[in-house]
């Protein structure tokens, strides 16, 4: 136990838990996912600005700390990124 | 489509107005044509041959470009699981490409990196990291993978991409993937 102690002391103090860590790459890939399904748009003006919509949107969450409230908003990002879908697909045909 | 029965769906490969004609025909057409497939010498040719004849002529269509443009539509919806199927989207040439030298991808890399706006261009070398020399987060990280995706024109997967934090990294990366060596 002291000896993980000591272990433990070694690593910088910014470094995330595995789950923070998991929620945090949740959150890039529904970005990532977000601008993907952009490129199917073919309005340019559009994509800039749902793309900058975006942007705001999680910057506005940056700072929440809390797991829940975490995993709450990336349910809705991924909700609004199925109607993004279904939009640009209705758009499109 | 689990509705449509194997046999069918294989006879469809081999002629698609066979979906039209319903289930009987097809049945045999099908069924002469796996047996075709599976044991060709013992397979009775002309058999499978006027069968064929006798649904094309019952069909009675001439083969126009729209008509087989609806018939190769009609078979892709089936084997496309979203349905979602373009006939005509942006065509991009991937059979002739520019020549690619390793000079040639950093002089473009960088040309993209410098006309990001969130890059200070005077600080931006090949070695500088992304989050720690030039300020960028996670988010911009991922607006600029998705730039250089579309420069050279292929995916770049997650897993990659969060390898990528300097423009030498992505540099290696894109001569990998187009077996670049000099």
């Amino acid at each position: 136990m002291y000896l993980s102690g000591v272990i433990m002391s070694k690593l910088p103090a910014s470094t995330m838990s595995l789950k923070q860590f998991m929620l945090r790459t949740e959150a890039i890939k529904l970005y990532r996912n977000i601008l993907r399904q952009l490129q199917h748009l073919p309005d340019k003006s559009q994509r800039k600005e749902i793309r900058e919509w975006a942007r705001a949107d999680f910057e506005t969450h940056r700072h929440h700390e809390d797991e829940e409230v975490i995993k709450v908003l990336i349910m809705q990002g991924k909700k609004q990124l199925e109607e993004l879908e279904k939009t640009i697909r209705r758009a499109k045909s | 489509m689990a509705l449509i029965p194997r046999s069918l769906r294989l006879a469809t490969l081999v002629m698609p107005s066979v979906l039209r004609a319903g289930v009987p025909r097809a049945c045999r057409v099908s069924c002469l044509h796996t047996l075709a497939v599976r044991e060709p010498s013992t397979c009775d040719r002309s058999l499978l041959q006027q069968v064929r004849r006798q649904c094309l002529r019952r069909h009675s269509q001439k083969q126009t470009r729209a008509g087989v443009s609806e018939r190769v539509m009609e078979i892709c919806k089936l084997y496309n699981p979203s349905g979602h199927v373009e006939t005509k989207g942006s065509i991009r040439n991937y059979s002739v490409k520019e020549p690619l030298t390793l000079d040639m991808i950093q002089q473009r890399v960088l040309l993209v990196l410098k006309l990001y706006d969130k890059i200070n261009p005077e600080k931006l070398t090949v070695e500088s990291h992304f989050m720690q020399d030039l300020g960028l987060d996670s988010l911009d990280h991922v607006e600029v993978i998705m730039a250089m995706e579309d420069e050279f024109g292929f995916e770049i997967p997650d897993g990659d991409a969060e390898k990528l934090l300097r423009p030498a990294d992505i540099i290696r990366y894109v001569a990998d993937k187009e077996d670049i060596y000099d």
